[in-house]
Protein backbone atom coordinates (compact mmCIF):
# COMPACT_ATOMS: atom_id res chain seq x y z
CA UNK A 1 0.00 0.00 0.00
CA UNK A 2 1.33 3.42 -0.92
CA UNK A 3 1.57 6.34 1.47
CA UNK A 4 -1.71 7.67 2.83
CA UNK A 5 -3.13 10.31 0.43
CA UNK A 6 -3.81 12.73 3.29
CA UNK A 7 -0.10 12.82 4.08
CA UNK A 8 0.11 15.33 1.20
CA UNK A 9 -2.07 17.75 3.13
CA UNK A 10 0.59 19.61 5.10
CA UNK A 11 0.93 23.30 5.89
CA UNK A 12 1.58 25.22 2.64
CA UNK A 13 4.62 27.46 2.27
CA UNK A 14 5.73 30.04 -0.29
CA UNK A 15 7.85 27.91 -2.62
CA UNK A 16 10.42 30.41 -3.86
CA UNK A 17 12.59 32.60 -1.72
CA UNK A 18 9.89 34.73 -0.18
CA UNK A 19 9.27 37.53 -2.66
CA UNK A 20 9.75 40.98 -1.30
CA UNK A 21 6.73 43.14 -1.46
CA UNK A 22 7.02 46.57 -2.94
CA UNK A 23 7.56 48.09 0.47
CA UNK A 24 10.33 45.74 1.40
CA UNK A 25 12.10 46.09 -1.94
CA UNK A 26 11.81 49.83 -1.94
CA UNK A 27 12.63 50.42 1.67
CA UNK A 28 11.09 53.13 3.74
CA UNK A 29 13.11 55.87 2.10
CA UNK A 30 11.88 55.23 -1.41
CA UNK A 31 8.39 54.40 -0.30
CA UNK A 32 7.84 57.79 1.24
CA UNK A 33 9.78 60.15 -0.98
CA UNK A 34 9.79 63.76 -0.08
CA UNK A 35 6.53 65.51 -0.71
CA UNK A 36 8.35 67.62 -3.26
CA UNK A 37 9.61 64.66 -5.30
CA UNK A 38 6.03 63.46 -5.57
CA UNK A 39 4.83 66.95 -6.50
CA UNK A 40 7.51 67.20 -9.16
CA UNK A 41 6.46 63.85 -10.61
CA UNK A 42 2.83 64.96 -10.66
CA UNK A 43 3.93 67.92 -12.74
CA UNK A 44 5.92 65.77 -15.20
CA UNK A 45 3.79 62.63 -15.54
CA UNK A 46 0.47 63.80 -14.14
CA UNK A 47 0.36 61.27 -11.33
CA UNK A 48 2.04 60.37 -8.07
CA UNK A 49 4.05 57.26 -9.07
CA UNK A 50 4.20 55.93 -5.49
CA UNK A 51 0.48 56.15 -4.96
CA UNK A 52 -0.05 54.58 -8.38
CA UNK A 53 2.35 51.72 -7.65
CA UNK A 54 0.73 51.06 -4.28
CA UNK A 55 -2.66 50.85 -5.96
CA UNK A 56 -1.75 48.78 -9.03
CA UNK A 57 1.23 46.67 -7.98
CA UNK A 58 0.76 46.26 -4.26
CA UNK A 59 -0.74 43.17 -2.76
CA UNK A 60 0.15 40.18 -0.69
CA UNK A 61 1.71 38.12 -3.49
CA UNK A 62 3.52 35.98 -0.98
CA UNK A 63 0.21 34.68 0.28
CA UNK A 64 -0.86 33.94 -3.32
CA UNK A 65 2.34 31.93 -3.68
CA UNK A 66 1.55 30.12 -0.43
CA UNK A 67 -1.95 29.40 -1.70
CA UNK A 68 -0.42 27.96 -4.86
CA UNK A 69 1.58 25.56 -2.71
CA UNK A 70 -1.53 24.65 -0.69
CA UNK A 71 -3.47 23.92 -3.89
CA UNK A 72 -0.54 21.87 -5.19
CA UNK A 73 -0.72 19.75 -2.02
CA UNK A 74 -4.41 19.30 -2.62
CA UNK A 75 -3.53 18.02 -6.11
CA UNK A 76 -1.00 15.63 -4.57
CA UNK A 77 -3.75 14.40 -2.25
CA UNK A 78 -5.99 13.70 -5.24
CA UNK A 79 -3.17 11.92 -7.05
CA UNK A 80 -2.47 9.84 -3.94
CA UNK A 81 -6.17 9.08 -3.60
CA UNK A 82 -6.31 8.04 -7.27
CA UNK A 83 -3.29 5.79 -6.80
CA UNK A 84 -4.84 4.19 -3.72
CA UNK A 85 -8.10 3.60 -5.61
CA UNK A 86 -6.05 2.12 -8.47
CA UNK A 87 -4.46 -0.32 -6.02
CA UNK A 88 -7.82 -1.38 -4.62
CA UNK A 89 -9.04 -1.76 -8.17
CA UNK A 90 -6.11 -4.10 -8.83
CA UNK A 91 -7.05 -6.09 -5.75
CA UNK A 92 -10.65 -6.60 -6.82
CA UNK A 93 -9.79 -7.33 -10.47
CA UNK A 94 -9.80 -11.12 -9.99
CA UNK A 95 -13.32 -10.95 -8.58
CA UNK A 96 -15.88 -12.50 -10.78
CA UNK A 97 -19.60 -12.11 -11.20
CA UNK A 98 -21.77 -9.01 -11.41
CA UNK A 99 -20.74 -7.67 -7.99
CA UNK A 100 -17.10 -7.90 -9.07
CA UNK A 101 -17.80 -6.14 -12.36
CA UNK A 102 -19.81 -3.41 -10.62
CA UNK A 103 -17.04 -2.85 -8.11
CA UNK A 104 -14.50 -2.75 -10.94
CA UNK A 105 -16.49 -0.17 -12.91
CA UNK A 106 -17.12 1.96 -9.89
CA UNK A 107 -13.43 2.00 -8.94
CA UNK A 108 -12.38 2.75 -12.51
CA UNK A 109 -14.80 5.72 -12.60
CA UNK A 110 -13.56 6.96 -9.27
CA UNK A 111 -9.95 6.60 -10.35
CA UNK A 112 -10.42 8.56 -13.54
CA UNK A 113 -12.46 11.31 -11.84
CA UNK A 114 -9.78 11.72 -9.17
CA UNK A 115 -7.07 11.76 -11.80
CA UNK A 116 -8.87 14.44 -13.77
CA UNK A 117 -9.43 16.45 -10.60
CA UNK A 118 -5.76 16.17 -9.69
CA UNK A 119 -4.76 17.54 -13.10
CA UNK A 120 -7.09 20.54 -12.93
CA UNK A 121 -6.11 21.32 -9.34
CA UNK A 122 -2.42 21.06 -10.22
CA UNK A 123 -3.09 23.45 -13.10
CA UNK A 124 -4.64 25.99 -10.75
CA UNK A 125 -1.61 25.76 -8.49
CA UNK A 126 0.66 26.44 -11.47
CA UNK A 127 -1.41 29.42 -12.60
CA UNK A 128 -1.48 30.91 -9.10
CA UNK A 129 2.28 30.53 -8.90
CA UNK A 130 2.81 32.19 -12.26
CA UNK A 131 0.53 35.08 -11.31
CA UNK A 132 2.35 35.61 -8.02
CA UNK A 133 5.77 35.47 -9.68
CA UNK A 134 4.73 37.84 -12.48
CA UNK A 135 3.47 40.33 -9.90
CA UNK A 136 6.62 39.84 -7.89
CA UNK A 137 8.78 40.67 -10.92
CA UNK A 138 6.55 43.66 -11.63
CA UNK A 139 7.17 44.84 -8.09
CA UNK A 140 10.92 44.46 -8.56
CA UNK A 141 10.83 46.47 -11.78
CA UNK A 142 8.75 49.18 -10.15
CA UNK A 143 11.11 49.31 -7.19
CA UNK A 144 14.04 49.92 -9.53
CA UNK A 145 12.17 52.50 -11.58
CA UNK A 146 10.82 54.34 -8.56
CA UNK A 147 14.27 54.53 -7.01
CA UNK A 148 15.70 55.94 -10.25
CA UNK A 149 12.84 58.45 -10.42
CA UNK A 150 13.47 59.46 -6.81
CA UNK A 151 17.15 60.09 -7.54
CA UNK A 152 16.31 62.18 -10.62
CA UNK A 153 13.70 64.06 -8.59
CA UNK A 154 16.22 64.87 -5.86
CA UNK A 155 18.69 66.11 -8.51
CA UNK A 156 16.02 68.40 -9.94
CA UNK A 157 15.04 69.74 -6.51
CA UNK A 158 18.66 70.48 -5.59
CA UNK A 159 19.14 72.26 -8.90
CA UNK A 160 15.93 74.25 -8.52
CA UNK A 161 16.97 75.35 -5.04
CA UNK A 162 20.40 76.35 -6.24
CA UNK A 163 19.00 78.28 -9.22
CA UNK A 164 16.56 79.96 -6.91
CA UNK A 165 19.39 81.01 -4.55
CA UNK A 166 21.43 82.34 -7.45
CA UNK A 167 18.63 84.56 -8.67
CA UNK A 168 19.21 87.77 -6.79
CA UNK A 169 15.95 89.15 -8.06
CA UNK A 170 13.99 86.36 -6.48
CA UNK A 171 12.02 83.42 -7.69
CA UNK A 172 9.22 85.44 -9.18
CA UNK A 173 11.52 86.87 -11.81
CA UNK A 174 13.00 83.48 -12.65
CA UNK A 175 10.06 82.01 -14.44
CA UNK A 176 9.67 78.50 -15.63
CA UNK A 177 12.09 78.89 -18.55
CA UNK A 178 15.13 78.98 -16.26
CA UNK A 179 13.78 76.07 -14.29
CA UNK A 180 13.29 74.02 -17.42
CA UNK A 181 16.71 74.87 -18.78
CA UNK A 182 18.47 73.65 -15.65
CA UNK A 183 16.63 70.36 -15.36
CA UNK A 184 15.16 69.37 -18.66
CA UNK A 185 17.34 66.27 -18.96
CA UNK A 186 16.32 64.95 -15.54
CA UNK A 187 12.68 65.81 -16.12
CA UNK A 188 12.86 63.80 -19.36
CA UNK A 189 14.43 60.92 -17.42
CA UNK A 190 11.48 60.95 -15.01
CA UNK A 191 9.04 61.06 -17.90
CA UNK A 192 10.75 58.20 -19.80
CA UNK A 193 11.13 56.02 -16.71
CA UNK A 194 7.45 56.38 -15.94
CA UNK A 195 6.51 55.49 -19.51
CA UNK A 196 8.61 52.34 -19.15
CA UNK A 197 6.89 51.55 -15.86
CA UNK A 198 3.44 51.84 -17.43
CA UNK A 199 4.51 49.70 -20.42
CA UNK A 200 5.85 46.97 -18.16
CA UNK A 201 2.70 47.07 -16.06
CA UNK A 202 0.50 46.75 -19.15
CA UNK A 203 2.51 43.77 -20.41
CA UNK A 204 2.52 41.95 -17.08
CA UNK A 205 -1.14 42.68 -16.49
CA UNK A 206 -2.05 41.22 -19.88
CA UNK A 207 -0.13 38.06 -18.96
CA UNK A 208 -1.82 37.89 -15.56
CA UNK A 209 -5.25 38.28 -17.10
CA UNK A 210 -4.47 35.44 -19.50
CA UNK A 211 -3.43 33.27 -16.56
CA UNK A 212 -6.61 34.16 -14.70
CA UNK A 213 -8.60 33.04 -17.74
CA UNK A 214 -6.90 29.63 -17.72
CA UNK A 215 -7.38 29.42 -13.98
CA UNK A 216 -11.08 30.17 -14.31
CA UNK A 217 -11.27 27.39 -16.90
CA UNK A 218 -9.73 24.95 -14.46
CA UNK A 219 -12.13 26.05 -11.73
CA UNK A 220 -15.05 25.38 -14.05
CA UNK A 221 -13.57 21.99 -14.88
CA UNK A 222 -13.36 21.06 -11.20
CA UNK A 223 -16.93 22.09 -10.68
CA UNK A 224 -18.06 19.76 -13.44
CA UNK A 225 -16.06 16.73 -12.40
CA UNK A 226 -18.29 14.38 -10.52
CA UNK A 227 -16.49 12.23 -8.05
CA UNK A 228 -18.51 9.06 -7.47
CA UNK A 229 -19.37 8.58 -3.84
CA UNK A 230 -18.09 5.49 -2.13
CA UNK A 231 -20.87 3.48 -0.63
CA UNK A 232 -20.91 3.50 3.12
CA UNK A 233 -20.87 0.12 4.67
CA UNK B 1 42.94 67.27 -5.32
CA UNK B 2 44.67 64.35 -3.70
CA UNK B 3 41.59 62.79 -2.16
CA UNK B 4 39.65 60.46 -4.38
CA UNK B 5 36.59 62.17 -5.75
CA UNK B 6 33.34 61.05 -4.22
CA UNK B 7 30.40 60.38 -6.48
CA UNK B 8 27.15 61.11 -4.70
CA UNK B 9 24.51 58.36 -4.64
CA UNK B 10 21.86 60.22 -6.60
CA UNK B 11 24.35 60.75 -9.47
CA UNK B 12 24.34 56.96 -10.01
CA UNK B 13 27.99 56.75 -11.00
CA UNK B 14 28.05 59.86 -13.19
CA UNK B 15 31.03 61.89 -11.93
CA UNK B 16 30.15 65.07 -13.85
CA UNK B 17 26.59 64.95 -12.55
CA UNK B 18 27.90 64.36 -9.04
CA UNK B 19 30.15 67.45 -9.26
CA UNK B 20 27.19 69.50 -10.43
CA UNK B 21 24.99 68.31 -7.55
CA UNK B 22 27.75 68.97 -5.00
CA UNK B 23 28.33 72.46 -6.44
CA UNK B 24 24.59 73.17 -6.25
CA UNK B 25 24.41 71.94 -2.65
CA UNK B 26 27.43 74.08 -1.73
CA UNK B 27 25.89 77.17 -3.31
CA UNK B 28 22.66 76.61 -1.34
CA UNK B 29 24.65 76.13 1.88
CA UNK B 30 26.89 79.15 1.18
CA UNK B 31 23.89 81.40 0.70
CA UNK B 32 23.29 81.02 4.41
CA UNK B 33 19.81 80.74 5.75
CA UNK B 34 20.27 77.51 7.65
CA UNK B 35 23.45 76.48 9.49
CA UNK B 36 22.01 73.01 10.14
CA UNK B 37 21.60 72.45 6.41
CA UNK B 38 25.14 73.75 5.77
CA UNK B 39 26.50 71.24 8.30
CA UNK B 40 24.71 68.39 6.56
CA UNK B 41 26.08 69.51 3.18
CA UNK B 42 29.60 69.43 4.67
CA UNK B 43 29.00 65.81 5.62
CA UNK B 44 27.78 65.08 2.08
CA UNK B 45 30.85 66.74 0.58
CA UNK B 46 33.11 64.62 2.80
CA UNK B 47 31.29 61.50 1.67
CA UNK B 48 29.99 60.78 5.14
CA UNK B 49 26.33 61.32 4.24
CA UNK B 50 24.45 60.34 1.10
CA UNK B 51 22.31 62.84 -0.77
CA UNK B 52 19.40 60.39 -0.43
CA UNK B 53 19.80 60.57 3.34
CA UNK B 54 20.14 64.33 3.16
CA UNK B 55 16.90 64.45 1.19
CA UNK B 56 15.17 62.71 4.08
CA UNK B 57 16.16 65.29 6.69
CA UNK B 58 14.06 68.05 8.20
CA UNK B 59 16.69 70.58 7.14
CA UNK B 60 16.36 69.54 3.50
CA UNK B 61 12.56 69.78 3.67
CA UNK B 62 12.62 73.25 5.16
CA UNK B 63 15.22 74.32 2.58
CA UNK B 64 12.79 73.15 -0.12
CA UNK B 65 9.95 74.97 1.63
CA UNK B 66 11.97 78.17 1.35
CA UNK B 67 13.51 77.83 -2.08
CA UNK B 68 11.55 75.34 -4.16
CA UNK B 69 7.94 75.63 -3.04
CA UNK B 70 7.51 78.97 -4.86
CA UNK B 71 9.07 77.49 -8.01
CA UNK B 72 6.69 74.52 -8.00
CA UNK B 73 3.85 76.93 -7.35
CA UNK B 74 4.87 78.91 -10.46
CA UNK B 75 5.06 75.67 -12.44
CA UNK B 76 1.36 75.09 -11.86
CA UNK B 77 0.67 77.75 -14.46
CA UNK B 78 2.31 75.71 -17.18
CA UNK B 79 2.61 72.05 -18.16
CA UNK B 80 5.60 69.81 -18.62
CA UNK B 81 4.80 69.49 -22.34
CA UNK B 82 4.80 73.29 -22.68
CA UNK B 83 8.18 73.51 -21.01
CA UNK B 84 9.67 70.93 -23.33
CA UNK B 85 8.25 72.62 -26.41
CA UNK B 86 9.65 75.98 -25.48
CA UNK B 87 13.14 74.61 -24.95
CA UNK B 88 15.70 73.75 -27.61
CA UNK B 89 16.43 70.02 -27.79
CA UNK B 90 18.81 69.34 -24.88
CA UNK B 91 20.62 66.66 -26.87
CA UNK B 92 21.74 69.11 -29.56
Amino acid sequence: MSARPDEALVEPTASDPVPDLLERTLGLYYLSPSFYVAELCKFVVGTDPWAWAAQYCGGDWESVLRTSDGVSKLAAFHRGYATAVGEVHGAVAPWEGSAGRAAGLRLADLHSALDEQAHAVQGISGQLEQIALAMYELNQTFAEILSAITDAGIRVLVRLASTSVAAATGVGALGSAVIAASSLVDLAIISDLWKTAIDVHTKVWTTVQGLMGVLAGNLAKIENIEIPRLLTV
Amino acid sequence: MDEPEIVVDVARGDAALSREILASLRSIADAGGDPAFAKLVERVVSGELGVRELAGTEAFSSMLDRLVAPVLEALRETTYEDLVERQPDPEV
